[in-house]
């Protein structure tokens, strides 16, 4: 029996046919070869004293191996062995199962693994379910915009939420003559809405930190704004909502400073107490107020959809397709927004009141923050039973947290100790999700599982009632009345130009130091030639070599 | 009852109530088959096909819990017969069946580095040295994770 060994030969399993014979030879030669046998009826191996997990298959003469052996072959009939010989469809339903990473890893397999992996429809989900929509910012080229891959996006976007972790400017708007009481984002326009106790609501420019516009008085203090691309809406403590209609035609989509303009703007008289937060969805409007009530408007004929009835003071709601999360009094519900009928409610989330809420894009995460300057992550379920799940708790803060904003992976939040903290809760999704739930089932619900933050941001002031995210920035403000804008977009090319800068560095100063020991070692070169001249030249020259490698070595060292 | 033979004439005979939960034997037989070869079926794959689909015919609810233990176990099995189960299902259409294997395969590239994807699978890489280097610069990020996470378990 001969044992032939091609290590040349393609692992080509994806060339596998009928009569073709395919096998694969690794490094160590097991003594164990296999004949190949051009003749796919052939039965005669001789394998069997060898490893029994070795199997043979009647006439068909296939061959299955442990794939951990050393020598895989493979006799192909109509089963190949390999992952690559499945059908590109099943592939891509096994690969449907993996995390971003382990994607990543697979395309670094092969080469069709590679397009498969990369080309995969779930980059999208993956993106789409973190971020949303991807915002096309203005494209230097359009061509560019389009060709990127979903995968790239999602690469490039992963790549960029680091830059919490680096150098930040901050630009600090002036104008609001008093306490700013909320703060509102519009990543894809780039505006920042904010209002507070002088009852204006001004229109910031994020990237220039430029104020736009600003609004008349509105007659009472505003506690909360939202705004999408359609709608910018205010609510206070009078417990109406105000809101303008965008237009198009108006560089910066709302006219706030026109009079009383019939056609785009409107007030809706329905609550009873303050209004202290507002959310914006495709086709509803959501308004909570210190009523105990939350109201689910229509958008477009602003009637009142649904009344949500709490036990207490309600302070902060998040929108999610057809629910909605709030924190009322020191308790966290979850609605349903068509019936209008609570599905889960937590108590006593917080000691003392529960001031804020945010959300995952997906719905799935709830972050509450409360009186006791502590933030609880929560985890929607909706199995047999739709219930909330606490997953982790930070304590970051030593006074009330009154805002919270979410962007993946980084939650963050505003306190009125003054600061603010940067929590990254990719280390907690990294794990399998069944591994979270068992480890919680051991661990006692309190407050034994508490994490440090990220990062804290500080210096400026007490008091810090908004916080909000967007396009690398964060935009927070307080009792003070200034607006900061905290601008971490450079982050990582400063990151970039430091590390080559002193790449550099290092660079000349190795240089230097070769110089160095070569102009050193050249003089004991020359003693060392001088008295080994004599026996061999070879030899004192290796000597003198290794002289050199030493005091190099010395130097580096 | 309906004969069904594998691609090395191994016959199996099955009642039909058991068989339908494959799409493709259903449909054979609708039209009246009572004999169907499956030549891309081989006898041991097929014998652990009607084992799947004997309990899974029986879906009461306190049989649920067997049926998930039945099923982990099921998933015990090297890769190469999971793959043979895989083409299978794939044509017999068991769905069932093939959301269960899809994940199970899935995990064996849970938590695994490049090289040791190809040596579990069998792939050699196929990369030019140049497209390995830039297509591991372009997923560098994808291997800082699995380095932290292989140390950490």
């Amino acid at each position: 029996m001969e044992f032939e060994c091609q290590s040349g030969t393609k692992v080509g399993l994806k060339d596998c046919s009928r009569d073709c014979v395919d096998y694969s030879c690794r490094g160590k030669a097991d003594p164990s070869f296999i004949e190949p046998s051009k003749n796919p009826k052939s039965s005669k191996f001789n394998s069997e004293k060898q490893n029994p997990l070795r199997r043979l298959d009647g006439k068909g003469g296939s061959l299955s191996l442990e794939c951990e052996e050393s020598l895989a072959v493979n006799e192909v009939l109509h089963d190949c062995r390999s992952i690559t010989d499945l059908p590109p469809a099943l592939i891509s339903e096994i690969l449907n199962c993996l995390e971003p990473k382990e994607l990543g890893v697979v395309s670094c397999v092969n080469t069709s693994l590679y397009r498969l992996a990369s080309e995969h429809h779930v980059w999208k989900e993956f993106y789409c379910e973190r971020w949303g929509q991807p915002i096309l910012l203005a494209p230097l080229g359009t061509e560019n915009a389009d060709e990127k891959s979903w995968k790239e996006l999602f690469v490039e976007r992963e790549f960029r939420s680091k830059t919490f972790m680096g150098r930040y400017n901050i630009d600090t708007l002036y104008g609001h003559t008093e306490a700013v009481r909320t703060v509102s984002v519009l990543s894809s326009k780039k505006l920042v809405f904010t209002s507070g106790y002088d009852q204006i609501v001004r229109m910031w420019n994020m990237e220039e930190g430029l104020s736009i516009a600003s609004s008349r008085p509105l007659g009472c203090t505003i506690r909360a704004v939202a705004a999408d691309s359609r709608l910018l809406v205010a609510g206070g403590t009078d417990g109406f909502i105000h809101g303008w209609r965008a237009e198009d035609g108006i560089p910066h989509l709302f006219d706030l400073t026109s009079p009383q303009n019939q056609n785009t703007e409107f007030r809706v008289w329905e609550h009873e107490g303050p209004i202290t937060c507002l959310a914006l969805d495709l086709n509803k409007m959501y308004s909570g107020s210190w009523d105990m009530t939350i109201r689910v408007w229509d958008r477009s004929s602003l009637k009142c959809l649904n009344v949500l009835m709490h036990n207490d003071w309600v302070w902060s709601l998040a929108p999610h397709d057809t629910t909605v999360a709030s924190a009322a009094g020191s308790d966290l519900y979850v609605w349903d927004t068509n019936i209008g009928s609570e599905l889960a409610i937590v108590t006593n989330v917080h000691a003392g009141n529960a001031f804020s809420l945010a959300r995952s894009h997906t719905g799935k995460l709830l972050f509450t923050g409360g009186e006791d300057g502590a933030i609880h992550m929560f985890e929607i379920i909706r199995n047999v039973k739709f219930h909330v799940k606490r997953v982790a708790t930070w304590i970051p803060h030593l006074g009330a947290v009154y805002s919270l904003a979410f962007e993946f992976p980084w939650l963050v939040s505003a306190s009125s100790d003054g600061k603010l903290s940067l929590i990254d809760v990719r280390k907690l999704l990294r794990t399998n999700r069944s591994y979270v739930v068992e480890k919680l089932s051991k661990v006692d619900n309190k407050v034994k599982n508490v994490e440090p933050p990220q990062r804290m941001l500080h210096g400026f002031g007490s008091n810090l009632f908004a916080v909000d995210v967007g396009l690398d920035r964060i935009v927070c403000a307080g009792e003070e009345g200034v607006v900061r804008i905290w601008n971490f977009s450079e982050a990582l090319e400063v990151e970039q130009r430091v590390r080559a800068l002193r790449g550099l560095r290092l660079e000349n100063r190795m240089r230097r130091r070769k110089l160095q020991s070569e102009m050193t070692s050249k003089g004991s070169r020359g003693d060392q030639c001088s008295v080994a001249a004599k026996k061999n030249q070879l030899n004192g020259d290796r000597n003198s070599w290794r002289n050199r490698r030493r005091v190099a070595g010395k130097l580096k060292a | 009852m309906i004969t069904l033979q594998s691609s090395d004439k191994d016959v199996f005979e099955i009642e039909q109530s058991i068989l339908i939960q494959s799409g493709t034997i259903k449909n054979m037989v609708e039209d009246d088959f009572t004999f169907i070869p499956l030549p891309s079926v081989d006898t041991e794959t097929l014998i652990k096909i009607i084992e799947y689909m004997k309990k899974h015919a029986d879906k009461t609810d306190s049989k649920e819990k067997n049926i998930k233990e039945f099923d982990k176990d099921f998933m015990k099995k090297t890769l190469n017969e999971l793959f043979a189960l895989v083409f299978a299902a794939n044509y017999l259409h068991i769905s069932s069946l093939l959301e269960l294997l899809y994940p199970s395969i899935a995990d064996r590239i849970k938590d695994k580095i490049t090289e040791a994807i190809r040596q579990i699978f069998s792939i050699r890489c196929d990369f030019t040295p140049e497209e390995e280097r830039r297509i591991i610069m372009d997923n560098k990020w994808a291997h800082e994770g699995t380095e932290i996470e292989g140390t950490l378990d």
